[in-house]
């Protein structure tokens, strides 16, 4: 006997209408963190960016001490840390939904960091050398002439992101999910 | 006063030296600047508006340090330049191309600077392409609207990078037309080029640039007339 059955024969009966209401306003909470989580992400990601693509020496590598970590553990990882581990070794204690938005946020900041400054950085020098011999300083060369051509290549793997992080979202229900056992 | 003034330039990429104390004095006047590839001209031309960090000496234009920072802007406006590969933005169509930087830069009105980038376009050819992208133009309309682009901004000095070396025989015979109307009207310009009948026809003066120093640097007619076999065997070269 398998698990389809199991749930079918078993828990089929008890899954109501109000059951798919609770899960689909469940859905709608996890969405609405999500997009939070997102847009917070993605200010924070593109501030790190822009500092990466800055010609200043040590200044334009610090935001790798904050990126590298964070691209490249799982987020279970981060999650437990700063929901488990902080509150062991500090004061600090978040509820589950800061914790949530915090992780999830700098997740995606992290990712996001990194592709802006790679739709910078694919933007040709010479774009930069027109706008300079033109006048433009180096604030109004990119508003005016390179931010609208690195966001064109800046939106298909941001896109990618965006999907990957929503999936990843669902990790959030494991601090969510073990509190109410805990307190079951 | 020279509107450029080049003072005991030393330009080096790393260890290479690429321009070798070069002093010169550059008028109100057409002046082109010849030599063979790897000399130093283009670099020689991107130092003046501060593109490229000069390592000794002192450029002034019309008076101002190209060795403070804060004056590249000031130096930029009043040197437009064209470049080989025409740079447009690709972002934005023609009339855009021309009319950002006046509209961002020196802060004119839209209307004014769209009615300024009209007669400019129309002064090169390409009144009806104004809506059109980069993309949709060939090479020599491209390279037209640059040197419109350029225009825009009212420049004192107009920087020309080899404008014409991208473009097919055709299309830079338009583009040089363009440029000797512009010539005729008294724009004053600094060409680098390897149109040598172009700038025979057009600069009052010619510079000579080998391994990054002056070789030559005289009137237009005793250059080409001149008793020397390095010069000579170049004007063979490349006529």
């Amino acid at each position: 006997m398998d698990g389809s059955q199991f749930f079918f024969t078993e828990k089929a009966t008890e899954l109501s209408y109000q059951d798919l209401i609770f899960m689909l306003n469940a859905a709608g909470t996890t969405l609405a963190a999500t997009l939070f989580s997102l847009l917070i992400g993605t200010l924070l990601g593109f501030i790190l960016g822009m500092i990466t693509t800055f010609k200043i020496p040590v200044l334009n590598k610090l935001p790798y001490i904050f990126i590298e970590p964070l691209r490249n553990s799982p987020l279970v990882v981060q999650l437990f840390l700063l929901f488990y581990g902080l509150p062991m070794l500090t004061k600090i204690n978040f509820s589950k939904w800061q914790a949530a938005f915090i992780t999830l946020g700098c997740n995606t900041a992290a990712f996001i960091a990194v592709i802006v400054h790679a739709s910078v950085a694919a933007i040709p020098q010479h774009q930069w050398e027109s706008a300079y011999a033109l006048g433009h300083s180096y604030a109004s060369s990119f508003t005016h002439i390179i931010f609208g051509q690195a966001f064109r290549i800046f939106i298909p793997p941001a896109l990618n992101i965006y999907i990957s992080q929503l999936h990843t979202s669902s990790l959030l229900s494991f601090i969510g999910f073990m509190e109410i056992t805990h307190a079951g | 006063m020279a509107v450029i003034d080049i003072k005991n330039v030393t330009k080096k990429f790393g260890d290479n030296t690429v321009l070798n104390n070069i002093t010169l004095e550059l008028n109100d006047e057409i002046s082109a600047i010849l030599g063979p590839s790897g000399s130093g001209k283009s670099t020689m031309l991107r130092c003046i508006n501060g593109l490229e960090p000069i390592q000794q000496g002192d450029i002034l234009v019309d008076g101002v340090s190209v060795k403070t920072r804060s004056n590249l802007r000031r130096i930029r406006k009043t040197c437009g330049m064209v470049f080989q590969q025409f740079n447009l933005f690709p972002n934005l169509d023609v009339i855009q191309n021309v009319t950002l930087s006046p509209i961002k830069i020196l802060g004119q009105k839209r209307a004014s600077a769209e009615k300024h980038a009209h007669s400019l376009l129309e002064k090169v050819g390409l009144l009806e392409k104004a809506r059109h992208y980069p993309a949709q133009l060939s090479g020599g309309q491209q390279q037209r609207v640059a040197i419109a682009r350029a225009l825009a901004m009212n420049p004192k000095i107009l920087l020309l990078d080899e404008v014409t070396s991208a473009l097919d025989p055709e299309m830079t015979a338009d583009v040089l037309k363009i440029l000797e109307s512009l010539a005729g009207e008294g724009t004053t310009m600094i060409m680098v080029t390897h149109e040598i009948s172009f700038a025979r026809r057009v600069s009052k003066r010619i510079l000579f640039i080998d391994q990054g120093s002056i070789a030559a640097d005289m009137p237009t007619d005793a250059f080409f007339s001149v008793d020397d076999q390095r010069i000579q065997k170049f004007l063979q070269h490349v006529g």
